[in-house]
């Protein structure tokens, strides 16, 4: 972590002073993961509009799957570094992980609303309705606002180690619902969602599933775009974390600076 | 069977995601703006008082 002694700098142009020092190497990692993850969303598109083909089924609507079950991975990729960053603060009390878990869960709260907004618009021509009282559909909705309810509650406590142990306990206990939402086709029988990777239960009323695992170029097409949207979920995790690191060295010079008022 | 006509939902989701990252990233950004105008502020404030 950065010192706070750069405040007195005088001469430094003020970006400068918030500027945290990293290692030359990790931050040309982040800009090359950066860039091939920007570029290589292309191909991902390419794959989804041209490749995989179109489900004679369920028509072009079909290919929002791609970005409705790769969101959901990506988002849960996201909401597991809280669980683990949860785990290192309660541990440790080091406020670095605070920090990281706080970013995960900005960064996964969006890609868990991509997965909400694209699975409703798939629902409307495929389901004949934007949503209804499904187990699956309804656990989603209570894990997005058990999420959105932990930034609420994190700003509205004050003691930065308060704030960071409860955070670090809700964090944990939050992502139950998301083990939920994953289990909940595979073992009940009476859900409308169908499962699209994996084992299901014997499920009569789901509907809306498709062959992914015989068809190779949809298999290949959910491939890439799971494997995308967790890169994606990776870097802009990466890039959250050094923004809090920012925001933590800014808290800093500030009350450096009421110090020497006093 | 007849592949149905749905294009206007895909078009729908994934204009809709391309929104929601844009806001996300967008929030970033400005985050990380705020964060320079605080200390381009606390800098000034500390010129202030030296001259």
């Amino acid at each position: 972590m950065a010192t706070v002694s750069a405040v007195s700098e005088g001469s430094r142009p003020p970006a400068d002073l918030l500027r945290v020092e990293y290692p030359a190497w990790r931050t040309r990692l982040l800009l090359g993961l950066s860039v091939v993850t920007f570029l290589s969303m292309f191909v991902m598109l390419y794959m989804v509009f041209f490749y995989a083909g179109t489900d004679a089924v369920q028509g072009h609507a079909q290919r929002l799957f791609y970005v409705h079950v790769s969101s959901y991975a990506g988002g849960s990729v996201a909401f597991f570094v809280t669980v683990i960053a949860g785990i290192a603060y309660l541990v440790t009390r080091n406020i670095k992980w605070d920090q990281l878990a706080v970013s995960s869960v900005e960064v996964g709260l969006p890609l868990m609303t991509v997965c909400l907004v694209t699975g409703s618009t798939w629902a409307r021509p495929i389901w004949n309705t934007w949503w209804t009282a499904d187990p699956r559909l309804n656990g989603m909705a209570i894990m997005w606002l058990l999420y959105a309810a932990y930034l609420v509650l994190r700003g509205a406590i004050e003691d930065p180690d308060r704030r960071a142990r409860f955070a670090a306990i809700y964090g944990i206990l939050a992502f139950a619902s998301v083990v939920y939402v994953f289990l909940i086709p595979r073992v009940r029988d009476d859900t409308l969602h169908p499962v699209v990777i994996g084992p299901s239960a014997a499920n009569p009323m789901a509907e809306g599933g498709f062959e992914v695992r015989t068809d190779a170029r949809i298999g290949a097409t959910m491939g890439v775009a799971m494997t995308w949207w967790c890169v994606a979920a990776v870097v802009l995790l990466w890039h959250r974390v050094r923004l809090e690191n920012t925001a933590r060295r800014l808290e800093a010079l500030k009350a450096h600076f009421l110090a020497k008022q006093g | 069977m007849q592949t149905p006509s749905n294009i206007e939902y895909m078009i729908l989701g994934y204009a809709a995601t391309g929104i929601i990252m844009a806001l996300t990233i967008a929030y970033f950004i400005l985050k990380a703006r705020r964060l320079r105008q605080e200390a381009e502020l606390l800098k000034r404030l500390e010129d202030d008082q030296e001259g």
